[in-house]
């Protein structure tokens, strides 16, 4: 199964600027270098968040003209819990239907088996070059390394992950991959790529990257695609996109490889239509996308196009030790629609590089240390979050990610990752809350230095005390003192507060209050 | 990984016995009040199908012409197609367009028919004419309304490069072909699960992408242009 090694660091905290589908060679930086690389980079920030917000506004619109928006997310949630609970009997009734189509079904225990099945067909059919749509597990599997690495050229034929594949570098949205790249960097890397002179206007730069894809999907000799939806009563793979690419890679080359997640099943067409509401919507607020194709196998005899042969590798990688995990088997009912990233306080101010993981966003901190078995980058990454819960509400399948990531935090610590200062302040604090005489020395002793050294509170701004210029200049109180000022203490604490509350009438109180609020 | 360990693996995890029978449903698929009323809070009956399918295709960037009958759906075919030479003009097999009229399209124009350019050309060539073709002339086997959505089932005569290469495509559609709503155009799969189609594309729209600055482009891979023709009274 799965071990930490096998699926290359980037996971566990890479450099964002690696190149699509590479394993990582510089130096790793660490969440919190990422997330300030990313708060000063201000084209990033204006432009996640404009596009998420945009996602965020279309979303809202589409789904308020559907009627009862919380019974097609309850239907969403019990369709995918339904399937998640018993996986093992539609995914073998998904590989025998696939077969009976005429497709080749494989099973992959993780990423490294994964890659080897590629590179076998790939030898099989001597593949000089292969094209690709977008796929976050092809980007989970780094096969595009593995390709390389045996010659045969890996062509991202997306354009937003063509624009990052050429950039040497990975998605930062799951539905929106050059999200952090503007007009002028796509102009310099397209002119660099084809060494002709081309203009910032979008139809040129589209135009441009039709001309050169289209050239690609013609010499391809096999297409590899991911798979949104898996259909086990007919052995269908459901791809959604808007370009076209997808479907030029499933018609044009003669193989057709299709990379999936074990969880991306569905029962019946029927779920499909529940889905097919729900997805598109969610991602970018589209009642459906441009194309939808179901396909179920090679041409049939007679067909004069589409490919000879499918083959479908269905990877698990790390995905079945969530199954029959009480706290994290919902995060199989994941549909991968990024709504999570869009609502997220936290992904909306650095993007998704600063995550360093294959997943962004919320449920990329869920999703990754699910995936690589806890490891202690990966379980930091549920330190990213304000716990707002807004990710949940986004969920179109109703996954509980905040409480996830409470929960991984609780695994985190218990795994004895949380450190070592941390860990002696809970430990203290367990212990004072657990006496009364220490709880109101430990308050007495924590406001005397609220007071006397953090500084006095002059009514706008802290005044700070000699001390704490010097203390909030260093780890780890600066890591809150450089954005923004300390709380100030009140003169009386509430305990020295409480006979007077006790006493005073509760009517008066609250005259008083907002006597306070007018003021 | 062999299948058997890899499923028995899952069973496992699960913590239960293998299943020998397809486990019990609640929820399947969307709900009977979406069913019931799938164009929301609007009621439509069936004569103002083609109208709502028309404003749902138009609203993404497709075109749509209604005709109301055969004569009126081959003056829109022929306007559709003006000033293009047949030999820039693929289409499915002639056989596919029954009902439909439009002979005049092979015998008169000289539209190419996919497979009898497959019968000629390798695929290379083959793969180069289709590629170059400037409309690509499809039927469907369904319209549907609520989302102005085109669904094609593949077949020996039903080629899916003609709907996918060329710069244009122009599909026809018979009023009776519509149906509601996504579901009313899925394969009926109780009895016949086996015969699927190699593929089946819902196709809603021209070929679109907002990859560059969120700024939206029109036929990034797929046709830059989606004329729709329905014909009523068929």
């Amino acid at each position: 199964m799965t071990s930490v090694q096998e699926i290359p660091v980037e996971n566990t905290g890479g450099t964002p600027h690696q190149s699509n589908g590479h394993a990582p060679t510089k130096k790793v930086k660490s969440l919190k270098q990422r997330a300030d690389d990313a708060l000063h980079d201000d084209f990033l920030r204006a432009a996640v968040a404009f596009t998420t917000d945009r996602l965020r506004g279309r979303k809202a619109e589409s789904t308020d003209k559907l009627g009862d928006w919380e019974e097609w997310r309850e239907r969403g949630r019990e369709v995918r819990t339904h399937t998640v609970a018993h996986l093992d009997y539609y995914l073998s009734q998904f590989a025998s239907k696939m077969e009976s189509n005429g497709g080749h079904v494989h099973f992959a225990s993780d990423a490294a088996e994964a890659r080897r099945i590629v590179l076998e067909i790939a030898a099989d059919k001597k593949a000089k070059s292969i094209t690709k749509s977008k796929s976050m597990i092809s980007e989970e599997v780094h096969i595009n390394h593995a390709l390389e690495d045996v010659g045969i050229a890996a062509v991202e034929t997306d354009l937003g992950e063509w624009i990052v594949q050429l950039a040497h570098e990975t998605p930062s949205h799951i539905i929106i991959p050059a999200i952090h790249k503007n007009r002028h960097q796509i102009q310099k890397l397209f002119e660099d790529e084809g060494g002709e002179k081309l203009s910032p206007e979008t139809s040129v730069l589209a135009a441009y990257a039709r001309r050169r894809l289209r050239e690609r999907f013609m010499k391809a000799d096999i297409g590899m695609t991911g798979c949104n939806f898996a259909i086990a009563e007919t052995g269908s793979v459901v791809i959604f996109e808007n370009e076209g690419n997808a479907r030029m890679v499933t018609t044009l080359p003669k193989t057709h490889i299709v990379m999936m997640g074990m969880e991306r099943i569905l029962p019946t067409w029927r779920d499909l239509e529940l889905m097919a509401n729900l997805l598109p919507r969610s991602a970018t607020g589209q009642k459906i996308t441009v194309y939808m194709s179901a396909l179920s196998g090679p041409r049939r005899v007679g067909e004069l196009d589409g490919p000879e042969e499918v083959h479908v590798i269905v990877l698990d990688n790390g995905r079945s030790d969530a199954l029959g995990d009480p706290e994290f088997q919902e995060v199989l009912n994941c549909i991968r629609c990024g709504a999570c990233l869009n609502v997220c306080p936290v992904y909306r101010q650095v993007g998704g590089h600063a995550y360093g993981s294959v997943y962004p966003g919320p449920i990329g901190a869920v999703l990754t240390p699910v995936l690589q078995q806890g490891v202690k980058a990966a379980g930091e990454l549920s330190y990213a979050s304000s716990l707002c819960g807004a990710c949940y509400e986004a969920c179109p399948v109703k996954i509980p990610l905040h409480d996830m990531l409470v929960h991984l935090r609780r695994r985190y610590v218990e795994e004895g990752f949380a450190p070592p200062a941390e860990q002696a302040a809970f430990k203290a604090f367990g212990t004072a809350f657990s006496s009364p005489p220490l709880y109101k020395a430990a308050g007495a002793a924590a406001r005397w230095v609220q007071l006397n050294v953090l500084g006095k509170d002059n009514g706008k701004a802290r005044d700070a005390s000699p001390l704490m210029k010097i203390a909030g200049s260093v780890e780890p109180l600066s890591g809150w003192t450089k954005y923004r000022a300390l709380p100030a203490a009140s003169p009386k604490s509430f305990r020295e507060l409480w006979p007077e509350l006790e006493q005073s009438n509760p009517s008066e109180m609250k005259n008083k209050d907002d006597a306070g609020d007018g003021a | 990984m062999e299948r058997n360990l890899f499923i028995s693996g899952l069973t496992m995890r699960l913590g239960r016995a293998p299943l020998t029978e397809a486990p019990t449903r609640g929820i399947i698929g969307v709900s009977e009040s979406y069913i019931e009323a799938p164009f929301g809070e609007r009621s439509a009956g069936r004569q103002e199908w083609p109208t709502i399918f028309a404003e749902e295709l138009t609203g993404i960037g497709g075109k749509v012409q209604i005709a109301d009958d055969i004569a009126g759906a081959i003056v829109q075919v022929r306007e559709s197609i003006a000033g293009v030479v047949g030999s820039d003009i693929v289409s499915w097999s002639r056989t596919e367009f029954s009902g439909w009229d439009v002979d005049f399209l092979w015998d008169e124009i000289g539209v190419i028919e996919y497979t009898s350019l497959a019968k000629k050309l390798n695929d290379a060539e083959l793969l180069k004419t289709v590629r170059a073709a400037k409309v690509g002339i499809t039927g469907v086997n369904y319209g549907v309304v609520n989302s102005g959505t085109i669904v094609l089932y593949t077949g020996a005569s039903r080629n899916r490069s003609v709907s996918l290469l060329p710069t244009l495509h122009l599909a026809l559609i018979k009023e009776s072909q519509l149906v509601d709503r996504l579901g009313g155009a899925m394969p009926v799969t109780s009895e016949n699960a086996d015969a699927i189609p190699s593929s089946i594309h819902f196709i809603t729209g021209p070929s679109r992408s907002a990859d560059i600055e969120n700024d939206l482009s029109i036929g990034v891979h797929g046709p830059a242009a989606l004329t729709v023709i329905i014909c009523k009274g068929i």
